[in-house]
């Protein structure tokens, strides 16, 4: 990234398009499923790592390779094709324009189902929509930062993977069996939410939190002018998924918690979906940041989303702005969108990624609907990605998370909820801004760690540095502590932010939509709160020794960084 | 192709080109991949090597 200059345009030949494993992937550690798309974003013109799961990460350790880096341009239409050591690229003339799931379904025929993966993007990538993304074996999305868009600007296609299962083996054979059976432990214990089929995040996926999160105070809705969707979120929430709708409870390489949870949709106007990403971050964003509590609309939106390959969060974020600005007066002759309209959303969605009418301006992302609409205020937005589903007015940590993620508004650079929510046995306020800051920093610097293994996110709320420690260490030979990873972490999370400094983000560049700091909550669990991020941001460059926002040189030297 | 072991191995892919690059990072110690890649960043740390030469 650093060799083509922090200020490359993420669409140009010169940006460098990465799909990398970690240390412990195609290992039987426990959540090592997970593969990280990393490129400079057009969205938000920072650093971007996307993750997705599944079995590609798997699959390409398997086939002997822990990364692919690509540059350039194709002149046509190509995808790469993997096996045993070897990377060849061959023509994706006849896939261009299709979407995500006729594209696999195509070369599956072309190569056998069995041991083949194919990660691909869909007419979003290939039109260059600004969160276009790409998309593993279906429904497992590297969502975030657009890098769709950016393989669609190489004529880059799909990446196809085709190995047989062979174990990593360890360095350490011992030392991984003793570090491997206390991760494992630590994952089946009954007391965490990851335990198999009793944890809450195994029973309900992602979405065991809608309700939660709504009750407390902590749930935007209506593009976050309230922060609960009160009854609503009954109906969007992982019980009423478990009861209604679920049949399925597919999982990731080396995962016993399962917490993928496969819907079918058999009766209305949506009957015939079937998908497996009824997730909590794009349950909120299709749904309570729109005004939507039709559950089987959202399933049809995110498949559809992931169909034709976009951030199925991010398109919520847009659509949540353009129906505000549509309840504020649009005067441009566009007949708008009202909240919960799901057919028009639906609709609207496939404009999006053909760029077709207003489709156009909606693919550009939230700030540019929000400026081509006369309401900039009403972005919702952490230079330039939308939010997630957590509202920093009841969950404080989110606000200075969201603020200082080196990717845009994030909520997996630092999860701070783990703790707000009680998750991990370091339970915080959610409504206590102090002491944030320096929470935020040691999220981030564990999770740069995880999310560098690469371990699924969720291995958090389980496992802890000391137990990433031992993993790491038996299986490369390395000797490694728990303050090892978090300095490992900290050099990470550094380097990013380096990397945005240098890309053009400097002092200010760390702030929230107003109308989190402005604007306090009505709602109960969080009445009369407002975000204190000046004062949270204060504490956290105190505790990162950073300068407004800016890595100092010191900084960089003392980490070994530069 | 060492496999199933600790590979390190990368494939820079030159779309323009149509050339593919095998790189094994032990060997020729380039670092050029910005994190998230911790077996990058940690065994350059371990090693000495500078994160940005």
């Amino acid at each position: 990234m650093l060799e083509n200059g922090p200020e490359v345009d993420p669409l140009s030949p010169d940006n460098l398009l990465c799909f990398m494993n970690g240390p412990l992937t195609g290992s039987p550690a426990n959540m090592s499923g997970r593969m990280a798309v990393v490129t400079k974003s057009p969205l938000t013109g920072t650093v971007t790592d996307s993750h997705h799961g599944g079995w590609s990460a798997a699959r390409l350790r398997w086939a002997g390779f822990d990364g692919l880096l690509f540059k350039g341009r194709a002149e046509k239409p190509v995808y790469a094709y993997v096996e045993d050591g070897k990377v060849e690229l061959r023509d994706a003339s006849d896939l261009w324009g299709l979407g995500i799931h006729e594209t696999i379904k195509r070369l599956q025929e072309r190569y056998g189902e069995r041991d083949l993966t194919v990660i691909a993007i869909g007419p979003a990538g290939e039109n260059m929509v600004k969160y276009g993304c790409w998309v593993n074996e279906d429904d497992r999305a590297s969502g975030r930062g657009g890098t769709g868009a950016v393989g669609g600007s190489k004529n880059l296609k799909a990446v196809v993977v085709k190995a047989k299962k062979q174990l990593t083996k360890p360095a350490d054979n011992a030392a991984w069996k003793e570090a491997h059976s206390r991760a494992l432990a630590t994952i089946m214990d009954e007391k965490n939410v990851t335990a198999p089929r009793k944890g809450g995040l195994s029973v309900y996926g992602t979405n065991v939190l809608m309700n939660i999160t709504s009750n407390m105070g902590g749930l935007p809705a209506f593009n976050g002018k309230v922060t609960s969707f009160g009854d609503g979120a009954e109906l969007l929430s992982g019980e009423w998924v478990e009861q209604n709708i679920l049949v399925h409870n597919p999982t990731c390489h080396a995962c016993p918690v399962a917490c993928k949870k496969e819907v079918e949709i058999t009766e209305g106007p949506y009957a015939g979906v079937r998908m497996e990403s009824l997730e909590y971050e794009p349950a909120w964003s299709l749904g309570a940041n729109c005004g939507n509590d039709d559950a089987a609309s959202v399933a049809a939106m995110i498949d559809r989303a992931n169909d034709l390959g976009m951030d199925a969060i991010e398109i919520g974020d847009v659509l949540g702005c353009y129906m505000e600005a549509t309840e504020r007066g649009i005067q441009n002759g566009d007949a708008g969108l009202a909240w919960g309209d799901h057919a028009a959303m639906f609709e609207t969605i496939k404009k999006v990624a053909y760029r077709e009418g207003i489709g156009n301006v909606l693919a550009d992302g939230v700030n540019a609907t929000a400026n081509y609409f006369g309401y900039p205020e009403i972005a919702m937005t952490v230079k330039g990605q939308g939010i997630p589903a957590y509202d920093p007015r009841g969950l404080k940590g989110m606000g200075i998370a969201y603020a200082t993620s080196n990717r845009g508004a994030c909520h997996l650079r630092a999860y701070t909820p783990a703790s707000e929510l009680g998750l991990i046995p370091l339970r915080t306020d959610p409504l206590e801004w102090k002491g944030k800051g320096e929470l935020t920093k040691i999220f981030q610097d564990l999770h740069a760690f995880s999310d560098s293994l690469d371990l699924c996110k969720f291995s958090a709320f389980a496992e802890g540095a000391d137990e990433y420690a031992a993993q790491y260490s038996a299986m490369v030979g390395v000797p490694f502590t728990a303050d090892d990873v978090m300095e490992t972490g900290e050099r990470i999370y550094n380097l990013e932010r380096y990397f945005n400094n240098l890309a053009g983000f400097r002092e200010g560049s760390d702030y929230l939509p107003k109308r989190f700091t402005t604007e306090p909550s009505t709602m109960p669990g969080s009445e009369g709160h407002v975000c204190e991020l000046d004062q949270m941001l204060e504490e956290y460059y105190a505790v990162r020794g950073w300068e407004n926002g800016v890595v100092p040189q010191a900084k960089l030297q003392a980490l070994g960084i530069v | 192709m060492k496999l199933g072991g600790y590979a390190n191995h990368v494939a820079r892919i030159d779309l323009s080109r149509g050339d593919v690059q095998y790189e094994e990072y032990r060997k020729n110690g380039r670092v050029s991949i910005l994190a998230p890649v911790a077996w990058e960043s940690a065994t350059c740390w371990k090693t000495g090597q500078k994160l940005i030469p």
